[in-house]
Order: C-alpha cells, then sequence, then structure tokens
C-alpha cells in the first residue's frame, strides 16, 4: 500500500514538474510574441520604413531560404569551426598556463607580468598587434578567439587551484601520492568548478571576439554573413544572422551552465549564482 | 591562501618576475637595431619614443584620448542607468520577472557586436549610434547584477522590514539596495571592462574623429607599429584606471560591510 503511495506522489512531482516546465516556456514567450506582434504591425501599417525594419514574415521567409539554400548552413559551420579550434587552442592553453601558475610559485612569478599586461588591454586592442604579427587571415581568426578564451580559463583555473585548502595538500603529502595523483584526487576535484566558471566566460568572450573578426576579415561566417547584410541594405539578412548568433551563443552557455551546476552540484547553494 | 603563504616579494622573485619583460623588450631593440625584422614595420624603442613625443607635442595624443574617454563614459552611462532600472524592474516585480526575464537571458546571448549591422543602420555611424552600442555593453551587466543582487535579501532582513512596518520605498531604500549593492558594483566593474572593449570596437567600426581605437586601425592599415603600441598602451593604462577608480568607490560604498576574504 505504502509503496503504490508513494509511486503516485512520485507521478504527481512528475506530472507537477512537466506542468511547471510548459507553463514556465509558456510564460517566457509572452513578451516574445508580444513584441513579434507589434513588429509585424509596425511594418505591415508602415510606422517604421520596412527597409528599415523588414516585418517579421519576411525575416522569416529570408531564414527559410538561406537554410534551403545551403548558404546558412555553410556560414554556421564556418562560425562553429572556427570558434572550436579557438577553444582548443584557448582552453588548452589557458589550462595549462593556470595549473601551472597555481601549482608552481615560480611559473606564477615568471607568468606574472606578461599575463597581467595581456589581460590588461581589451582583446579587441591586441587585433591590430596580430593583425601585424600575422596578417589578415584564418589564423588571425583563431588567434583572437584563442586569446580572448585563454584570459578566462587560465585566471580561473590558477583561482580555482589556488582555493584548494591547505589541508587536503597536506593530506596527499601524508598518503604520499604521487604528484599525478596529487592532481587527479586532490586539486581537480576542488578546483573543478572554478575551472568551469572560466570555461563558460571563455566561451561568451570567444563567441563575442569570432563576430568581431567575422566582420573584419572573414569571407564566410555568421558575422560576415551580417556584414554582407549590411552592405547590400538587407536588414532581413542581418536579423537573420542575429537570431542565429543568439541561439547558438544562449544553447552553448546553457550546455555549460548545467555542466558547471553538475560540478558545483556539492557546493552550497548561495555560491551557484551565476 | 592563508597566512603562512602570505607573499612577500623577495628579491629573487622579482628578478623571476622580470626574467620575461627583460626578454622581450630585449629582443625588441636587438631586433630592431640589428636589422633582424623589418624596421619600417617594426619601429625601435627610441622610433616610439619619438613617436610619444610627436603626438604629445601636437595634441593629437590628448584629443584621441578625450574623444575615447567622453564616448566611453557617455555610452556607460545610457547603458547603465536603463540596465539599473530594468534590473530594478525585474527584481521587484514577479509580473516583469516572468514575462521578460527569459527573453533578456537570451538577448544577453547575443555578441554585442552581432548587433553593429543593426545599429548602424538604424542611427548611421555618428556618436549616437556609438553610445547606444557601447551602452548595450553595459546594459546587461547592470540588469544581470542587479536583479541578482535584489534576489540575494536574506530572509531575515525581509521580515525585519515586515516586522518594523517600514513602507515600500524605505524598504527599498533601507534593505533591499543596501543588500544589492555589492553585485550592483561587481556588475558596474564588468561593465566598464565591457564597454572599454566597446569604445575600441566603435572606434574600429565606425570611425570618426580622434580616438585611441583611430591610433590603433591607423597603424595597423599603414603598418606603423609604433602607433599600435602607443595605443595598445593607452587602452591597457586607461582601462585600468577605470578599474582603480570603480574599486576606490566600492571600497567607500562599501567601508561598513564586514571583511570578506575575497576583499
Amino acid at each position: 500500500m505504502s509503496k503504490i503511495d508513494s509511486k503516485r506522489s512520485h507521478a504527481r512531482t512528475v506530472l507537477a514538474a512537466t506542468g511547471s516546465v510548459a507553463l514556465v516556456v509558456a510564460r517566457s514567450l509572452v513578451l516574445p510574441a508580444a513584441l513579434v506582434v507589434l513588429w509585424h504591425f509596425a511594418s505591415t501599417r508602415r510606422w517604421v520604413n520596412p527597409i528599415i525594419l523588414p516585418p517579421p514574415e519576411v525575416v522569416w521567409q529570408t531564414l527559410q531560404d538561406e537554410w534551403a539554400n545551403g548558404d546558412l548552413a555553410l556560414h554556421t559551420k564556418a562560425s562553429l569551426v572556427r570558434l572550436g579550434l579557438g577553444f582548443l587552442v584557448g582552453a588548452g592553453s589557458g589550462l595549462l598556463v593556470g595549473v601551472g601558475m597555481g601549482l608552481s610559485r615560480k611559473v606564477e612569478d615568471l607568468l606574472s607580468v606578461p599575463f597581467q599586461v595581456v589581460n590588461l588591454v581589451p582583446t579587441l586592442g591586441w587585433l591590430p598587434v596580430l593583425i601585424l604579427l600575422i596578417g589578415l587571415n584564418e589564423k588571425l581568426a583563431a588567434a583572437l578567439i584563442g586569446q580572448s578564451i585563454f584570459i578566462a580559463v587560465a585566471l580561473n583555473t590558477y583561482r580555482g587551484i589556488r582555493q584548494v585548502p591547505l589541508a587536503q595538500m597536506e593530506i596527499a603529502r601524508v598518503y604520499k601520492l604521487s604528484f599525478l595523483q596529487t592532481l587527479r584526487k586532490v586539486v581537480f576535484p576542488a578546483a573543478i568548478p572554478q575551472i568551469f566558471t572560466g570555461l563558460r566566460a571563455g566561451l561568451a568572450n570567444g563567441w563575442i571576439a569570432l563576430v568581431v573578426v567575422e566582420l573584419l576579415v572573414c569571407s564566410e561566417g555568421l558575422g560576415y554573413l551580417m556584414s554582407q547584410g549590411r552592405s547590400l541594405f538587407q536588414l532581413d539578412l542581418v536579423l537573420v544572422g542575429i537570431l542565429v548568433v543568439g541561439t547558438i551563443g544562449w544553447s552553448l552557455d546553457a550546455v555549460l551552465v548545467r555542466l558547471e551546476r553538475y560540478f558545483r552540484r556539492w557546493q552550497p547553494k548561495e555560491s551557484r549564482l551565476a | 591562501m592563508s597566512s603562512k603563504h602570505k607573499s612577500s616579494l623577495t628579491p629573487s622573485r622579482i628578478a623571476l618576475r622580470s626574467v620575461i619583460p627583460v626578454l622581450v623588450v630585449g629582443f625588441w631593440v636587438l631586433a630592431t637595431t640589428r636589422g633582424w625584422i623589418d624596421p619600417k614595420i617594426w619601429a625601435s624603442p627610441s622610433k616610439v619614443a619619438d613617436a610619444w613625443r610627436q603626438l604629445t607635442l601636437n595634441g593629437f595624443l590628448w584629443k584621441a584620448i578625450e574623444g575615447s574617454l567622453l564616448r566611453e563614459t557617455g555610452g556607460f552611462l545610457l547603458g547603465a542607468v536603463v540596465g539599473f532600472l530594468v534590473g530594478n524592474l525585474l527584481g521587484l516585480s514577479r509580473i516583469a520577472d516572468w514575462l521578460a526575464t527569459p527573453l533578456l537571458g537570451f538577448l544577453k546571448q547575443i555578441s554585442v557586436f552581432a548587433w553593429l549591422p543593426l545599429i548602424s543602420l538604424f542611427f548611421g555611424i555618428g556618436e549616437w549610434s556609438k553610445a547606444v552600442f557601447i551602452g548595450i555593453s553595459a546594459f546587461f551587466p547592470l540588469v544581470t547584477s542587479t536583479y541578482a543582487g535584489l534576489h540575494s535579501v536574506q530572509r531575515n532582513h525581509a521580515e525585519l522590514a515586515r516586522l518594523l512596518r517600514l513602507s515600500p520605498w524605505q524598504r527599498y531604500r533601507k534593505i533591499l539596495l543596501p543588500a544589492a549593492l555589492p553585485a550592483i558594483l561587481g556588475g558596474i566593474q564588468l561593465g566598464l571592462v565591457l564597454t572599454w572593449m566597446a569604445t575600441v570596437g566603435a572606434d574600429f567600426f565606425m570611425s570618426a574623429g580622434y580616438s585611441i581605437g583611430g591610433f590603433l586601425i591607423q597603424g595597423a592599415s599603414s603598418l606603423k607599429f609604433g602607433l599600435v603600441i602607443i595605443g595598445v598602451a593607452l587602452l591597457g593604462i586607461i582601462g585600468w584606471g577605470l578599474d582603480f577608480l570603480t574599486r576606490q568607490v566600492g571600497g567607500y560604498l562599501l567601508r561598513n560591510r564586514p571583511k570578506t576574504l575575497q576583499a
């Protein structure tokens, strides 16, 4: 009897949960829907010039056309490949430098000045330097995206490792764990939430840098698509670009938020504020 | 970490810290004077010093700093004030929170620079469109931090407000706002970093008049390393200065709070 009861209450909570998910989704669509309706009337009733603001159905049509003729997929793929490459370079080197600076005072001292200099200047400020060093090509894109990811990952990895309680490191020493064992069993479990914060911030930075680079130098990619739309005065294309950039950025962030929460699940709630 | 490891800079640590800067500067001096690299692109330190002197004498440097700083402050204030108001609306009104927070969460994920083509078509490439572009970069951190700050108010504080029968305005002024202040200051700090980057971007993409970004673009397109390095240095110094100022103001506003580890 009690088993059935617990099953029933479980079913009820599941039902309530799915119900509330649907409610949340519905709730969050009210305002966007209202805005789209307003947008529709604003351009069909000519409150604003439809050249300046094409109606939503035109933008939707453009989205479908661009998807059907394969252009959108091509540009999206180019952007994602670029971001992935930059992420590999930036997050990889950021992890190495962060771990090095976190574990060893000597490494920290050695790298502190160059690191602070790179950190101090906004990523875009490095762009002209990189243009002079590398030239206007695909490597420039990887370098700029990589740099913007590197800073966030290195900084947070370093901080995360420095937050490992000394007592835990002493226990590792008492148990005579090897260097690699200490890393795997003590340092990383404690530092991983902060490292994930860094990866998330890095990915956001990289996504910003990607659009910049594509607006400036690339001949394919979502940023290029938008700058093309701008120069041809096709605002529907620009809006499609914004929509896709937002959707991808949002999805990437959503995945990393979930991962971050997973790795932070043992922490008290107030430190989960993202 | 702990007080045992309180870092003091011994001479050997200072030496270690200066290894890479000395190597880099040494390489720069040698490579430019010995002609290892093209001297037309890679100006030597003395040439950079010359360029600096020239820029300060003819006043271009000050005009560029003034132009960029004005743009930065104008855009930041615009975005920060609107962001603070929206953050309050979302943080205080449950209905507004339900309706608008998901949409803002989506809009936040759109890279600022993706707005550039749209803004320049809407507002042209004048100062207004720059202010809007820079403002967007300040808007989102302020919305997020104000919202999070208002939601971080502890339950016993809210109960205290009810006990004391504070009016809504008193409750806001005496309980909610002070509780949200640290978060808001964090948002301002992040906003300044992002707007400073956007200011450079605005100079790049909608260049007009004197600006530090203009230096950089000019230096890169005419292959003049001297201009570029001066521009980069200015960006770093001013960005640091803005951050320093915010920290000082924040420290002053929070002077009566108990100290935490992070402070």
